[in-house]
């Protein structure tokens, strides 16, 4: 409590001393339940100018005594409260820390892959991007990327829900919460681990699932959207031992998505159109490999790369700048795998790397208070809108 | 005629012009020109979901579809 106290007070004063006004008073700081995140303490301090400052502590390493590492401002979180002020006060108190931990993290994970494995390949994929992530992390946290992420997702940032299902946790949560930002992804990540369910509470876990959904996009524009369980999640399943759903949420106004659909429809083969509406996916060959892709719907983590017989290889991640809805980023995605394939995996994140899983998973358990996770504990639901 | 497709947050926005109109012409160059030159990718349809890109304005191309710069997701 101390500690938040001090933060408020000498942020503020900083903050208006730069500036050359008079530090307000502080009047007062109020403590209640965080509503998204049970066990975290929110924490409000009010000045006699200004907009008050909010932090969520969680609860979990507070009490572990690490509370100094872990604050961060909830408005970050909320976008009605986010201000450049408090985002500028928030990166002159903790970004000195962060930067520190997300570099420590990435090493750690970067040093965990090249421990286990003597793989060459597997140890030089790692060094790379063991690289890529610590250049991520630094742009990050210099504000460059931060800044236009928050202008491409309009300002919203995160909405966190947890509620125990059946004794078990399931969690909602925009994985750049998860990530402290090393990782851009907008994607919604729904999470859902515990001992395996039975079909019963299997049910029950999706029922509450798109009923926290619905909040979320709710929170998101007030508009209905798409949500789709990528198939990704469960190859991220079977590698980290987490389950996982990766759902994507469409952007955009109804006819928009149609309108993106339509055009998909017109631009795609009749071959790969009926693919679609059997499956919601279709497949493309990469103009210089040959590779096979499949596109699942979505404008995300929705590529997956298949090998002769069929089974996946690894994902892509590549999209459109912009909020495209659905189906026009499909198309580009075509288009590009198709006539532009080098210049599109250059720009693409590659997922099931193993380096990457060990890197978000470490962050992730550690998110979790410090706990891994044990593939046994695990299930994944194929899909929250069924 | 020929169409130009320009994908944005409502999906997309069409433009046509009519190949044997030289100022019609003129615009959809510009059209192209702009787009490409702020990092959008242009391409045209060749068949039934077959599709080439476009280095530079194809005033034959019968329909043309142009989507933002790629970033890594």
């Amino acid at each position: 409590m101390h500690f938040v106290l001090r933060c408020a007070e000498h942020a503020f004063k900083g903050f208006l001393a730069e500036r050359g006004r008079e530090a307000p008073a502080l009047l007062r700081v109020t403590r209640d339940a965080d509503p998204f995140y049970p066990g975290d303490i929110r924490f409000t301090a009010e000045f006699s100018q200004g907009a008050p400052l909010s932090w969520r502590v969680d609860g979990r390493n507070l009490r572990r005594g690490e509370a100094g590492i872990l604050l961060r401002p909830v408005s970050l979180f909320e976008p009605d409260e986010l201000s450049a002020e408090i985002s500028s006060l928030y990166s002159r108190l903790f970004e000195d820390e962060l930067i520190e931990r997300d570099l420590r993290v990435a090493r750690d994970a970067y040093i965990a892959v090249i421990s286990t494995t003597s793989d060459p390949n597997t140890c030089r994929e790692a060094g790379r991007l063991f690289d890529q992530q610590q250049r991520t992390i630094r742009s990050w946290h210099q504000g460059a990327d931060r800044a236009r992420w928050h202008q491409a997702a309009g300002g919203v940032q995160l909405v966190g829900l947890q509620r125990p299902i059946g004794g078990r946790r399931a969690e909602i949560a925009v994985t750049d919460d998860v990530v402290f930002g090393a990782d851009s992804w907008s994607t919604s990540t729904v999470e859902l681990a515990g001992p395996m369910l039975t079909a019963t509470q299997q049910r029950e876990a999706q029922r509450q699932i798109n009923a926290r959904m619905s909040m979320l996009l709710q929170h998101l524009d007030g508009s209905p959207a798409l949500i789709n369980a990528q198939a990704m999640a469960r190859h991220y399943a079977e590698v980290t031992g987490m389950g996982a759903f990766m759902v994507s949420v469409d952007v955009g106004d109804e006819n928009a998505q149609k309108k993106g659909l339509a055009l998909l429809k017109e631009w795609l083969t009749p071959e790969q159109w009926t693919q679609y509406e059997a499956h919601r996916w279709f497949e493309v060959k990469g103009g210089s490999s040959g590779n096979r892709y499949r596109i699942n719907h979505g404008r995300q983590m929705n590529i997956d790369e298949l090998d002769a017989d069929g089974r996946k290889v690894c994902g892509w991640c590549f999209l459109p700048e912009g909020q495209l809805v659905a189906g026009d980023v499909m198309l580009a995605q075509k288009i590009a795998l198709e006539t532009n394939e080098v210049a599109a995996l250059k720009v693409a994140n590659r997922i099931g790397d193993f380096a990457h899983y060990v890197y978000y998973d470490s962050v992730r358990a550690e998110y979790w208070g410090g706990a891994r996770l044990e593939r046994r504990n695990v299930v994944v639901v194929a899909d929250p809108t069924s | 005629m020929g169409l130009q497709i320009v994908m944005d947050h409502t999906g997309d926005s069409r433009h046509s012009f009519d190949a044997k109109d030289a100022a019609g012409i003129a615009e959809a160059e510009k059209r192209f020109t702009e787009l490409t030159g702020a990092g959008f990718t242009a391409s045209k349809r060749i068949g039934p979901g077959q599709t080439e890109l476009l280095r530079k304005f194809d005033p034959n191309a019968e329909e043309t579809v142009f989507f933002p710069r790629l970033q890594g997701g």
